[in-house]
């Protein structure tokens, strides 16, 4: 039992290791949060949290190129693209679950009756 | 019932990468590096015997920038570059005509703000400076075109937010075009003078100086422009559409 | 178990996966497609780690070679540019999916084309 902590404590000396560990669970909770998140901008907000945790990664596996592109391209641009185009598509097809778009759909019968 | 099948489906393909995919390879950082392609890559001897590189000393390699990243993409796979960038370009013909045929013609509104509008008189020209700065010294420190071209439209888009009435005007399109033509044409006259498309045919200097490297700073400096011009166009046609 | 970011990098494909075949809208699935392509990258950029190896650069501070691999890098440097690409065509495609059929649903556009045809 404590050889098992510690070779853990040991594995955790090494400082990709360390940053893997840390770094990864957080992204592998945000992947979680994005695939089942309810309105859709909560995911494009995950999704850029996870391409900027992937830069961490990046400068501790010595790629000092790979970090700048993708801090410069993952977190500004990609956002930036997919939410004009958020913007753009109806209103109606904007959220998941079925008791959001049942809402939608009753206030839109509501509104032509009138 | 689509959740069952969609574990189902993720866990047969993760038990084939790490149960039989994962035993093949090295584990985690005990490689070998003599064994690689890289070897020569790194010493800068793929066509000449190996002499050991060293900073500011080694003068009128085959390839002479010191960022070996910017050596492979820009000089050893140059080409693979070419089809980078081509494809990035009908990604961003496909927006541009997409864009222009939507039925509702809105433009998306950006509410004025008076701090914003302050602020960015002040750190837009340092934003533009950052991104001149990263694709210039490409084959010095970690960036390159790419990044650089990327930080330039970003820029722009701070001055579509803070500003509504601000259009991307033609400029955009020609620097776009001229920049890619640039490419093409620098390959052409290596093909012209070495034999080989695209080949360094500028000489090469002292490893670490700012004028080295042959045509690396240029190509960089054509990809920046063409980069960054390209992204401002796809932003603005999202926006405008 | 040192190469703990090789697992890493598979539990995410493994949730982009999961998120591509079981979510019902198309903006999620898209979406899940970037999850997958950050993951791939971390891996490619993974294989190439040389322990005790510096970044790959000559300057001052290292003036002789002792770096980890760089063509893993220099290929990772061109599939980020082309996801974004395909991120940026994607949704504007998805943009007319929407205008023509009127919901972003795969399962009410088949029925809607069906009745159509």
């Amino acid at each position: 039992m404590t050889d098992f902590f510690k070779s853990l404590i040991e594995m955790l000396r090494d400082p990709v290791s360390a940053m893997s560990v840390l770094v990864g669970g957080l992204m592998i909770v945000f992947a979680l949060f994005a695939v089942e998140a309810k309105k859709i901008v909560d995911s494009l907000i995950a999704l850029s949290a996870i391409s900027l945790l992937s830069v961490l990664l990046f400068v501790v596996l010595k790629a000092p190129d790979v970090a700048i592109t993708e801090a410069a391209v993952g977190s500004g641009l990609a956002t930036a693209v997919m939410l004009f185009a958020l913007w753009r598509v109806d209103s109606k097809a904007d959220s998941d679950s079925q008791q959001i778009k049942k809402t939608n759909k009753q206030s839109d019968e509501a509104g032509e009756k009138r | 019932m689509r959740r069952v099948w969609a574990i189902l489906v993720a866990g047969v393909f993760l038990y084939f990468l790490v149960g039989q995919f994962l035993p093949i390879i090295p584990t985690f950082g005990n490689v070998d590096l003599f064994t690689r392609v890289a070897f020569d890559i790194i010493n800068k001897s793929t066509t000449t015997n190996y002499n050991a590189v060293e900073f500011k000393k080694s003068k009128d390699l085959e390839d002479g920038s010191a960022n070996v990243v910017t050596s492979i993409v820009v000089n050893y796979r140059s080409f693979d570059t070419l089809g980078e960038v081509s494809v990035l370009f009908c990604a961003a013909i496909g927006v541009g005509i997409l864009a222009s045929m939507l039925k509702s013609k809105k433009r998306i509104e950006f509410e004025e703000h008076k701090v914003l509008m302050i602020s960015t008189g002040i750190v837009l020209p340092l934003i533009l400076l950052f991104g001149a700065y990263i694709f210039i010294h490409g084959h010095l420190s970690p960036g390159g075109g790419f990044p650089g071209g990327t930080t330039i439209a970003l820029g722009i888009l701070l001055l579509m937010l803070s500003n509504n009435e601000f259009k991307v005007t033609d400029v955009a399109k020609h620097v776009e075009q001229s920049a890619g033509a640039g490419y093409v044409v620098i390959g052409l006259m290596g093909m012209a003078i070495g034999g080989v498309f695209l080949i360094n045919f500028l000489p090469t200097g002292v490893v670490g100086n700012l004028f080295s490297a042959g045509v690396v700073p240029i190509v960089y400096t054509f990809i920046g422009f063409k980069v960054g011009a390209e992204l401002s166009n796809v932003i603005s046609d999202l926006r405008e559409g | 178990m040192s190469n703990i970011i090789y697992y890493v990098s598979f539990i995410i494909l493994g949730i982009g996966i999961y998120g591509i075949v079981s979510q019902k809208n198309l903006f999620k699935q898209l979406i899940s497609l970037s999850i997958i392509d950050t993951a791939v990258n971390i891996f490619i950029v993974a294989l190439g780690y040389v322990e005790w190896g510096e970044a790959p650069i000559y300057s001052a501070i290292t003036p002789v070679a002792n770096f980890v691999d760089p063509l893993p890098q220099a290929l990772v440097l061109t599939a980020i540019v082309i996801g974004v690409g395909t991120l940026a065509l994607g949704s504007i495609l998805l943009v007319h999916i929407n205008e023509k059929y009127g919901s972003l649903d795969p399962d009410e556009i088949r029925d809607i084309r069906e009745v159509v045809e």
